[in-house]
């Protein structure tokens, strides 16, 4: 993950996401991981709407270990 | 020749010019420079092609200077001062001792407000033609507008106005405010705006947009903001930008140039908050479509599962996901289940095949066929012994035979 993800970047990634859920093409462990990428998108959206940049870099680091620790399953 | 003194001279002066103008005269002129202390001191030109061909020293007395300027700037949007032409009423006055001097009585601001839409027309035209005036407009208006420069005096009300919005705004946004202070009315606001729009120019990398407003309350000098230096520095920033000057006539060179515009200071506050609200509702209807399509895709698969889908709801609908790790266990959670589902429906799939594949017509149909031996099934040999009759059922028919040898194969366990 970058260090200040761009919103257009993260909303093209949220919607395409959506699309695929939708048109029901997605197999279901992709499902999940897509979901569950989405998800961290719209809520990292939702908190640099409302953090200063600091703050904003502290949430992009709690996230990425909580990453770390998911990719590993 | 009689010598005469100064004084008669100026004196026959002063009746050649009464006689001459008996009445007042309608003028029009350029102010060249003008000082107002008590009373209103004007220098007046006549240009022909930027070369001053005549000039005068004029003067609108205090009494009738307040009534004057304020009709003036209430239809104008501008005040009387340097730059600008007036079409007026005066007397010629020739004072023995003070000179020629003309005495304004009454400034027509239709005019006016004619010569600066002649002016911003030109200044929009060049504009045109030089390929600027949508450059602003084209750019990309970014997504969530939340590093702002602010072009203004940051003591100026209107400024003041704009920051209370932002930073009380209802939703919690956050902004990034940078002010670039500049003057924003009279002789130097042109250069002032100019270099304040540079410097953004230089800091474009950690803005979003750039804010131009004015300093509000009763000032009403819109004059500059239909210069062609501000309009082109505008034109060729590489962020867009909002005007907020705050008029209600005629929409200036500025306003023509930015991205866009609003009228008042707050209205600019408002049209940036709305923004990002925007794209807050649109990552909230993406989240309603991601669960709702999440929901359909797993009822699908058996509706043991919208418990799950509904906590994933709740966890990500309203407080979106206090906690992430707990959001990971219902993903986990999800996804093993959905897991066991998909195997489940596998193995049915499997056990109908199987099912259909043990129907006994449907085994004779691919070629076997079933034996009987006084009316039961033959399974092994020994069932039979030569010489028995066999009645053999087919797909569409029955056989009968009768042994004639039999022979026993050992198959490997």
């Amino acid at each position: 993950m970058k260090d200040k993800p761009k919103y257009s970047d993260a909303i093209e990634e949220i919607e395409s996401i959506v699309e695929e859920i939708e048109g029901e093409t997605v197999d279901v462990d992709v499902l999940t991981e897509k979901v569950k990428r989405a998800t961290y998108l719209i809520k990292l959206c939702k908190r640099k709407l409302r953090e200063t940049d600091k703050e904003v870099k502290n949430i992009l680091k709690e996230f990425e270990r909580a990453e770390d620790k998911t990719t590993l399953d | 020749m009689e010598a005469i003194s100064l004084y008669e001279l100026n004196l026959h002066i002063r009746s050649a010019i009464d006689r001459s103008f008996p009445e007042p005269q309608l003028i029009t002129a350029e102010i060249a420079s003008c000082d107002v202390k008590k009373h209103c001191y004007l220098t007046l030109v006549d240009k022909e092609d930027e070369t001053v061909r005549a000039e005068i020293r004029a003067v609108i007395w205090a009494n009738r200077y307040k009534a004057i300027s304020k009709i003036f700037e209430e239809a104008t949007g501008t005040q009387i001062s340097k730059g600008i032409k007036i079409l007026f009423e005066a007397e010629i006055s020739f004072h023995e001792r003070y000179g020629l001097k003309l005495n304004i009585l009454n400034i027509d601001p239709s005019y006016t407000i004619g010569e600066m839409a002649v002016k911003r027309k030109a200044v929009l035209e060049r504009l045109s033609k030089e390929g600027l005036i949508k450059k602003n407009k084209e750019l990309v208006f970014p997504l969530v507008p939340q590093r702002i420069g602010i072009i203004s005096s940051s003591t100026a009300a209107g400024y003041e106005d704009l920051m209370t919005h932002l930073v009380n705004n209802p939703y919690g946004y956050k902004f990034r405010c940078r002010v670039y202070e500049a003057i924003m009315q009279g002789d130097n606001a042109d250069a002032s705006i100019v270099n304040a729009l540079n410097q953004c120019s230089s800091d474009a990398l950690n803005l979003d947009i750039v804010v131009i407003v004015r300093g509000g309350g009763g000032q009403v000098d819109l004059h500059c903001f239909d210069s062609y230096d501000i309009g082109k520095s505008i034109a060729l920033l590489p962020l867009p930008v909002i005007s907020g000057i705050g008029h209600q006539r005629d929409i200036t060179v500025v306003d023509e140039v930015s991205s866009r515009t609003a009228k008042t200071p707050t209205a600019v506050a408002d049209m940036i908050i709305t923004h990002v609200k925007d794209f807050e509702d649109r990552l909230d209807a993406l989240n309603y479509y991601m669960v709702h399509g999440t929901y359909k895709l797993s009822t699908e698969m058996e509706g043991e599962l919208s418990s799950l889908v509904k906590a994933l709801e709740v966890a990500t609908g309203n407080e979106l996901l206090n906690n992430f790790h707990s959001l990971n266990l219902y993903v986990k959670g999800i996804k093993y289940s959905l897991k066991l589902l998909q195997n489940k429906r596998h193995q049915l799939k499997a056990g109908e095949s199987n099912i259909h594949f043990l129907n006994p017509r449907n085994v004779l149909k691919r070629g076997y066929s079933i034996t009987y031996n006084n009316g039961t099934a033959v399974r092994a040999i020994s069932d039979i012994k030569q010489g028995d009759s066999l009645k053999t059922v087919l797909y569409d028919g029955e056989v009968t035979s009768r042994v004639e040898g039999k022979k026993k194969i050992r198959r490997k366990a």
